[in-house]
């Protein structure tokens, strides 16, 4: 009867044997890449060989490697990809808020609320009497610094949107390389699958590279069955197997010569691809919505400054003449003061009459200030004020948002990592558990190798 | 639930940083010892706190301006002060001049005198601020007030400067010259003389204008007989003063006056009367004095008019009563006042003040002044055959007294010696004393509304320096707890760290 020999006997402890070195190996492998990143752990499916029926029953044979299995878990590893890419949107917004408010002056040094204050200050100062030249003097270098307030940080937002135009930029380029590794490891893995067996090491290293993605951007896979993911953004596929559409980002001034910046693919008919959500999505909003937005407020308050002093300053008549403009220019980056007062503050008028001592346009144009006239809602101060409060919300919006949302994404990861991470403890008791059985079965080919001893030597 | 050592980890770094970031949050704001140090801090709170910065730096440049606009009216105020002190000097020299002791030498001198008053006022009204020329008005860069031979010519203008010294109000700091040029009121000085006559009945505490007569004794020597002296304590009224007399045997017979303003004294010699033992009686009943005839008129002492007092009283408008018409012409306008009725200087009063509101009929001593509220000229007479306006004494033209005109009416009289026009002149004068010291108090009134301004504003800082702070400022006590807090679950969070990776199987293999 084959099989039920003690050589059948020896075949059992090989495999046993066999299996506890590779269960060894594999516990050793987990644990070289405990820390590593988007390492899933892996185990060894360990199966009973199929018995040999006889007359007097089933006799076990030993064991049967099955395969090499990868921890997994799609589902945590979706939500992780979801909650980054909404932290990575909210950080990056708050990150460049937070550029915003650095540019506009700390809590303590309010660049623009300050020098909107010295400037009227001044006025003030001038409409009362005594109305002398050194007065009229500190009010055209109030006005200067108010002016140069503004240019500045007209100039500093601008090239912070410059700025965030190239970070766009290289975002893209990151998301092309990105789904470039994709795309290969895509073409490694269909390869590997088709010689046999789950290449789970390279299916980590993609997943990796799809975390990476998703700090960028939002994104959905899909799985074929071949082991190749396709990868889409906004619903516009990207990936396909081993292809890639590489994206780029193309800039095109609006009529109002605002740049605007897109992210596009494909050839005679580019596709624009509008992010929603992600890095990316913050970045673009950021550059298209959030710095074009405070620039135009910063030009609307530029704008009535000047347009509601000049009304009033032309009106008056001061020694050096018929009332001309204080300021020049229509917005934030052409504020300016004009150069005749500059050169001559004796025309900086206090008065319609022209009289030394009248002061009644001088006050008028000190309590603009605080009074809403032409034609808004809103006193200047009130105007900067909202500028400055809805700055502040968004700010803090996004703060909250991303310090809630990065609690979610840690714990999320926590758990997929407690879900597929390697225990070094739990493999070192794998190690000493495989060991034994190592021994184990060593110990019993002895025995039988005992027994053949018995038979060959002391029986012939 | 299944734990490994890269999720431990990972929740760990996680804590220890949400753990140092918390706590270097509260040590920010234990070093700024401000609760928001960042727009994203309280963004709410953050508008109010931008709003407050701006209205605390509107409040200073108010508490700037009321400084400012005190300097202002300082100058304002004691160079008034110095004009009011220069107009009293003024009036007294005039008192002076038209008094009994005023003579052509003196008259020399005062002429003089009043030039130099007169430069004084200008160099007063001429003052400057920090360059600006404070009673101008708007026209501050020349001189208001300038002289040009001996006329006076305003430059300046009516125009009033405002400071901005609250939120919502705005002061008015300067006093244009135009204010001393015309007084507030026209007036138009009587003349005559329509104090009541005397009676046997008129107490002798009304004499003298009012000021009564002491009491005591006098010494009458008539001829060469022996002096008498009489005793008047007791008299109450004329009559006791002169039934005194006549009962005294002193020689003479006491009567009123026939002017019907003093006591007559007749007897068969010279009659001469003396105080006794430095007294002041003889002096208070007029009788003061000698006579080379048998009859010894005293002196006016009459009550003063007023305006209880009856028409018929007045011995100047005997055979005058009933009074006519009096023709007030106030810009071309005319208003004629029936006086018909009138029994008592207050009818008058009553009739013209019903007839011409604002018109004031006003006694000094034994005259009527007219007093228009209205800085306005008028005139006064009757129409023709009337003699109802020279009778009371009120012919005649009034216009604003103007302080300069003052100056220049004053010197030509004085140059021309004339003392009634001098005495005109002082009524005017008054108006112009009066005037100033009505602007003193109107600067007065404003720097009180400085002061009282001031101590708002700096209540009204106080209270948005305490809602700032209270919107703005760590309470140190909880922050430092909450930092002690944060730097304990930093320091057990390192702690649990060191600790759980130390632990292994492998130690125990």
């Amino acid at each position: 009867m084959p099989g039920t020999g003690l050589f059948g006997a020896l075949d059992a402890s090989i495999s046993g044997m066999f299996s506890s070195r590779l269960a060894t190996q594999i516990a050793n492998h987990n644990i070289a890449n405990a820390n590593t990143p988007g390492y899933s752990r892996q185990s060894l499916r360990i199966s009973s060989a199929t018995p040999l029926i006889t007359t007097f029953g089933a006799i076990g044979r030993g064991t049967v490697v099955g395969s090499i299995e990868r921890a997994q878990s799609n589902f945590l590893q979706a939500q992780l990809v979801q909650q980054k890419v909404l932290y990575g949107n909210y950080s990056e917004l708050d990150n460049a808020l937070t550029s915003v408010e650095d540019i506009l002056g700390s809590t303590e040094n309010d660049r623009i609320g300050d020098a909107l204050n010295e400037f009227f200050g001044a006025y003030s100062d001038l409409a009362t009497p005594p109305m002398s030249d050194g007065k009229r003097q500190a009010v055209v270098s109030q006005a200067q610094r108010l002016s140069l307030q503004f240019r500045e940080i007209d100039q500093a937002l601008n090239s912070l949107e410059r700025d965030n135009r190239r970070a766009v930029s290289t975002s893209v380029d990151q998301v092309n390389l990105l789904l470039g590794k994709v795309a290969e490891f895509n073409s490694q893995i269909v390869a590997a699958s088709s010689r046999g067996g789950e290449p789970n090491d390279l299916i980590d290293q993609r997943g990796q590279i799809l975390d990476e993605l998703s700090n960028l951007t939002r994104f959905d896979l899909n799985t074929r069955t071949d082991g190749s993911v396709d990868v889409s953004i906004e619903g516009r596929a990207l990936v396909t197997r081993g292809h890639v559409n590489e994206l780029r980002v193309v800039e095109e001034e609006d009529l109002n010569g605002q740049v605007r910046q897109t992210v596009q693919f494909g050839g005679r008919n580019p596709i624009i691809i509008d992010f929603q959500s992600g890095q990316m999505a913050g970045r673009a909003n950021m550059t298209n919505e959030v710095i074009p937005k405070i620039r135009r407020q910063l030009d609307e308050l530029a704008k009535s400054i000047i347009d509601q002093v000049n009304s009033l300053h032309r009106q008056g008549v001061s020694s050096g003449g018929a009332g001309v403009d204080l300021f020049s220019g229509s917005d934030a980056s052409t504020f300016t003061v004009n150069q005749a007062v500059v050169n001559n503050p004796a025309l900086v008028v206090t008065g319609r009459s022209g009289d030394a001592g009248d002061n009644e346009l001088a006050l008028e144009i000190a309590a603009l200030a605080e009074s809403v006239a032409g034609g808004k809602d809103l006193s200047l101060n009130e105007q900067y004020n909202n500028l400055i409060v809805d700055l502040a919300t968004q700010r803090g919006s996004y703060r909250t948002l991303a310090e809630s949302q990065e609690t979610i994404v840690e714990s999320t990861r926590n758990r997929l990592e407690a879900d597929r991470g390697v225990n070094l403890d739990e493999e070192l008791a794998n190690l000493v558990l495989f060991q034994r059985s190592f021994e184990a079965n060593a110990r019993v080919i002895r025995i039988i190798d005992e027994m053949l001893d018995t038979v060959v030597n002391g029986m012939i | 639930m299944r734990v490994t050592q890269q999720s431990l980890g990972n929740e760990l770094i996680f804590q220890i940083n949400r753990s140092f970031s918390r706590m270097s949050l509260y040590r920010l704001q234990v070093s700024s010892g401000k609760r928001i140090n960042s727009f994203a801090d309280d963004p709410r709170a953050l508008g109010t706190i931008k709003r407050f910065d701006a209205l605390e730096a509107q409040n200073k440049q108010h508490q700037r301006n009321t400084d400012a606009a005190r300097t202002y009216l300082e100058a304002t105020d004691s160079g008034l002060q110095d004009l009011s002190t220069l107009l009293s000097d003024f009036r007294a020299l005039l008192v002076q001049e038209t008094g009994p002791l005023a003579s052509d030498s003196t008259r020399a001198a005062a002429i003089n005198e009043v030039r130099g008053l007169r430069q004084s006022a200008l160099s007063l009204l001429n003052q400057q601020v920090e360059g600006s020329y404070i009673f101008a008005g708007y026209q501050t860069g020349r001189e208001p007030f300038s002289l040009v031979g001996d006329a006076v010519t305003y430059n300046g203008d009516a125009a009033v400067q405002e400071v901005q010294v609250g939120p919502t109000l705005r002061l008015a700091v300067n006093i244009p010259g135009s204010e001393f040029l015309g007084s507030n009121s026209a007036v138009l000085g009587g003349s005559g003389n329509l104090r009541p006559r005397i009676t046997g009945a008129t107490p002798l505490a009304d004499l003298n204008d009012g000021q009564g007569v002491s009491s005591g004794r006098i010494e009458v020597t008539s001829g060469v007989n022996l002096p008498v002296t009489i005793d008047l304590t007791g008299a109450v009224t004329v009559q006791d003063v002169l039934d005194t007399i006549n009962a005294s045997g002193a020689g003479v017979t006491a009567s009123i006056g026939p002017g019907e303003d003093g006591i007559r004294l007749t007897g068969a010699d010279p009659i001469s009367v003396k105080e006794v033992l430095g007294g002041s009686v003889a002096t208070d009943l007029g009788l003061l004095g000698s006579s080379s005839t048998t009859t010894l008129d005293g002196q006016n002492i009459q009550p003063a008019l007023s305006t209880a007092v009856a028409l018929a009283d007045v011995k100047a408008l005997d055979g005058t009563l009933p009074l006519g018409v009096l023709r007030f012409d106030i810009g071309g306008k005319v208003t004629d006042v029936d006086l018909s009725a009138a029994v008592t200087f207050d009818d008058i009063r009553a009739s013209v003040a019903a007839a011409i509101p604002g018109m004031d009929v006003q006694l000094d001593g034994g005259t009527l002044v007219l007093r228009y509220g209205q800085p306005a000229p008028f005139t006064v007479e009757s129409p023709s055959g009337d003699p109802t306006a020279s009778n009371l004494g009120v012919v005649g033209e009034a216009s604003p007294a103007r302080l300069f005109e003052v100056f220049a009416d004053v010197l030509s009289a004085l140059e021309a010696g004339d003392v009634g026009a001098v005495r005109q002149s002082m009524v005017e004068l008054q108006e112009v004393h009066q005037n100033v010291l009505t602007q003193l108090v109107t600067v007065g009134a404003r720097e009180t509304t400085l002061d009282q301004n001031e101590s708002l504003l700096l209540e009204r800082e106080q209270s948005l320096r305490l809602e700032r702070s209270r919107l703005e400022d760590a309470d140190l006590v909880d922050v430092a707890t909450r930092l002690t807090f944060a730097e304990q679950s930093y320091q057990a969070a390192l702690a649990a760290s060191a600790s759980v990776f130390r632990l292994s199987l492998l130690d125990y293999l």
